[in-house]
């Protein structure tokens, strides 16, 4: 069939496309160039006044700093750094900020001091540190280091954009825990803090972030709302675009807080994601337990480079030990490419698929009552797989509770650590009515063995009176029928098999 | 790079990059507009480019990255304040022939249809699709090779395409 050679119609439409035949520019060399100084000067517009992120705070309305630790003593004298209290020490230097990839110090320090202060570090702040349990804390504020060139003009002081960070040790690990997922809730639930702007939107999902092994968890929210003030914006098309680190190390936490005046904030993966994506690795490292010792340098973080090969075998077992198909009401698909990746949704987001994957199989097995599908995926280093399972684990920890159906159903969803492979989690759902327990359960194993993620689903007409113990014995018996699939994910490790 | 350098540089690669984006998102007025966004940003950074080895490769890349963010974004339900290119004047001037392909293309994984679209319409040899694409050269001819034989089957029953949007996942 010549008409149907693949190569000879992809050839054909590039030829098409080059030869002018593709359709007009809508827009001419010159008014794209236009547009790329307008993304310049934004580039500049990251001015920030001496007490940039104070001023935000007084931007947004309803703001209401409660409460107090008695624990805590607040004032606005830097202590001196002990050896193995949390100090300034543990705060992201000058040296560490970036803003677009490899810029170096894009950021120099305004202020810092000790304590709660006098405002509100983060818009979506509800209350104190102090409040949460802090027995130490230090907030230091950045503003952006405007580079013109020659023939620029300094951009209008866009009051409410600059870096903040905040660090805050407490009594022990279980309060930071509590105090990191209440900073969590903040964020999402800040819509209502910033409901006097026209536009608000929070993402849902929090992003994954790698840590080198033992550096903590990490994680990033996204928020934007605007318009801007007019004097910055008169056309109301900017927004004050706002992306939020939280990272748990131990019985501390970090906040890295960054906001800008913009439309857009769009940054590639290969060059290391958002700034605070390259920024939190360095404050999970400044934030270990014995600030005086001069930190990791930044290159230590650096991914080490995997040299395993990520590609998967066509006919790797990925189905391995699931019932045969008996020619009943028995439907198999895969192991194939073709088949969909797998989308979880929670809270109504879908959970971020990142980072990409190298390779991908997947595999289902169902009948009626019972679905089950197993994704095999590898990525390019082992922090690259265990941000992935990271993900999935952040989504569902951070919706305990589904919103009720309009029948009344409520899901309910359980995150807890497995013992399977490099590092494992089992997720689980189930479902109530009116309290009591619904008919109904979704399992999720996911198993991170070196570079490699096997996502294992299941679920049935079960019910779990007692979850934990429920989706982990669901768990141990999903990973036994797939033992010889875990087996073969040696294949993924650098020593190999 | 000048602004007359640029200029013919814009003109030149426009229509090649935009068909080549259309084929990896299956949406020509989103691939026009990434990659009128991308060139933009080529000129916004313009001394980066002179460095670039390939700049029309930055140029496709960058494209490409915008219109996977775009495409999170819409799928997340978040109003994006991304409109600063978008222009109500885009018509799909796309040859019909390419349809029955851009749909095929679309059903492939997002991997296959990227090393198809690098090798066989932007005309990369394998090497320069795998440093592209950050894998090795065997991924891609695997891919390649993967890639083909489903479309080839694809292709052959066109009237079983369905439409839609992009097939990311």
């Amino acid at each position: 069939m010549p008409d149907q050679d693949p190569i000879d119609k992809l050839s054909r439409f590039g030829a098409g496309f080059s030869s002018g035949t593709g359709g007009d520019m809508p827009l001419s060399a010159a008014d794209v160039r236009r547009r790329g100084d307008q993304i310049r000067r934004r580039r500049t517009a990251l001015v920030a006044g001496a007490s940039a992120l104070a001023v935000a705070a007084v931007a947004v309305p309803i703001f209401a700093v409660v409460g107090g630790n008695p624990k805590a003593g607040e004032n606005d004298k830097v202590a001196d750094d002990p050896q193995g209290a949390l100090s300034t020490n543990d705060l992201l230097r000058d040296d560490d900020t970036e803003y677009f990839p490899n810029e170096k110090s894009a950021f120099r320090t305004v202020d810092t001091y000790e304590g709660d202060g006098q405002a509100t570090f983060h818009p979506c702040q509800q209350a104190t540190l102090a409040s949460l349990g802090a027995t130490t804390s230090f907030t230091r504020t950045f503003e952006y280091v405007v580079q013109l060139e020659a023939g620029d003009t300094a951009p209008p002081d866009a009051a409410g954009d600059g870096l903040v960070e905040t660090v805050a040790e407490f009594e022990d690990d279980d309060d930071a825990r509590a105090a990191y997922d209440t900073f969590a809730g903040w964020i999402l639930d800040c819509e209502s803090r910033l409901g006097d702007f026209e536009r608000v939107n929070v993402v849902p999902q929090a992003r994954a972030v790698a840590l080198p092994a033992g550096a903590g968890d990490a994680k990033i929210y996204d928020l934007n709302w605007g318009p801007v003030e007019k004097s910055v914006d008169p056309y109301g098309d900017a927004s004050y675009i706002n992306e939020t680190g939280l990272v748990l190390r131990g019985d501390r936490i970090a906040v890295v807080g960054l906001t800008i005046v913009g439309q857009d904030y769009n940054f590639l993966e290969e060059d290391g994601g958002t700034p605070v994506n390259r920024m939190v690795p360095v404050a999970a490292d400044r934030l270990r337990p014995g600030g005086d010792t001069p930190a990791q340098p930044s290159e230590t973080l650096t991914e080490p480079a995997s040299t395993v090969d990520p590609a998967i075998a066509d006919d790797f077992p990925l189905s391995a030990g699931w019932p045969a198909d008996d020619g009943s009401d028995v439907t198999a698909e895969g192991p194939n490419r073709t088949l969909p990746p797998l989308l979880l949704n929670v809270c109504d987001a879908d959970v971020e698929d990142a980072p990409a994957p190298q390779d991908r199989l997947v595999a289902t097995w169902s009948q009626p009552e019972d679905y089950r599908t197993r994704q095999l995926s590898t990525y390019a280093s082992e922090d690259q797989a265990a941000a992935a399972l990271g993900a999935v684990v952040s989504a569902y920890r951070d919706c305990p509770e589904e919103p009720s159906s309009p029948e009344g159903y409520v899901a309910h969803h359980v995150a807890i650590q497995s013992a399977a492979g490099d590092e494992s989690w089992v997720v689980g759902t189930y479902s109530t009515f009116d309290g009591a327990d619904a008919i109904g359960i979704e399992v999720i194993h996911l198993i991170r063995i070196g570079t490699a993620l096997l996502v294992i689903t299941g679920s049935n007409e079960g019910s779990a009176p007692e979850p934990e113990s429920t989706f982990l014995a669901a768990g141990d018996q999903m990973a036994n029928e797939a033992s010889n699939v875990v087996s073969e994910l040696c294949a993924f490790t650098e020593p190999g098999c | 790079m000048e602004a007359k350098e640029f200029d013919e540089f814009y003109s030149a690669s426009f229509r090649r990059v935009t068909g080549q984006v259309y084929a990896m998102i299956g949406d020509f007025d989103e691939a026009t507009e990434c990659v009128q966004e991308a060139f933009a940003r080529a000129w916004a950074h313009r001394r980066k480019l002179d460095n670039a080895e390939y700049p029309e490769a930055w140029v496709r890349t960058t494209a490409y990255r915008i219109a996977v963010s775009r495409w999170r974004r819409r799928k997340r339900g978040e109003r994006s304040p991304d409109r600063a290119v978008s222009s109500s004047g885009i018509t799909a001037a796309v040859d019909e022939s390419h349809v029955a392909l851009v749909a095929a293309l679309k059903q492939l994984p997002e991997a296959q249809r990227q090393a198809l679209v690098l090798h066989h319409i932007a005309d990369l040899p394998v090497q320069q699709v795998a440093a592209e694409v950050g894998v090795p050269e065997g991924t891609i001819k695997a891919r390649l090779s993967r890639g083909r034989a489903a479309l080839a089957t694809l292709l052959a029953d066109e009237t079983g395409l369905a439409g839609g949007g992009m097939t990311h996942a």
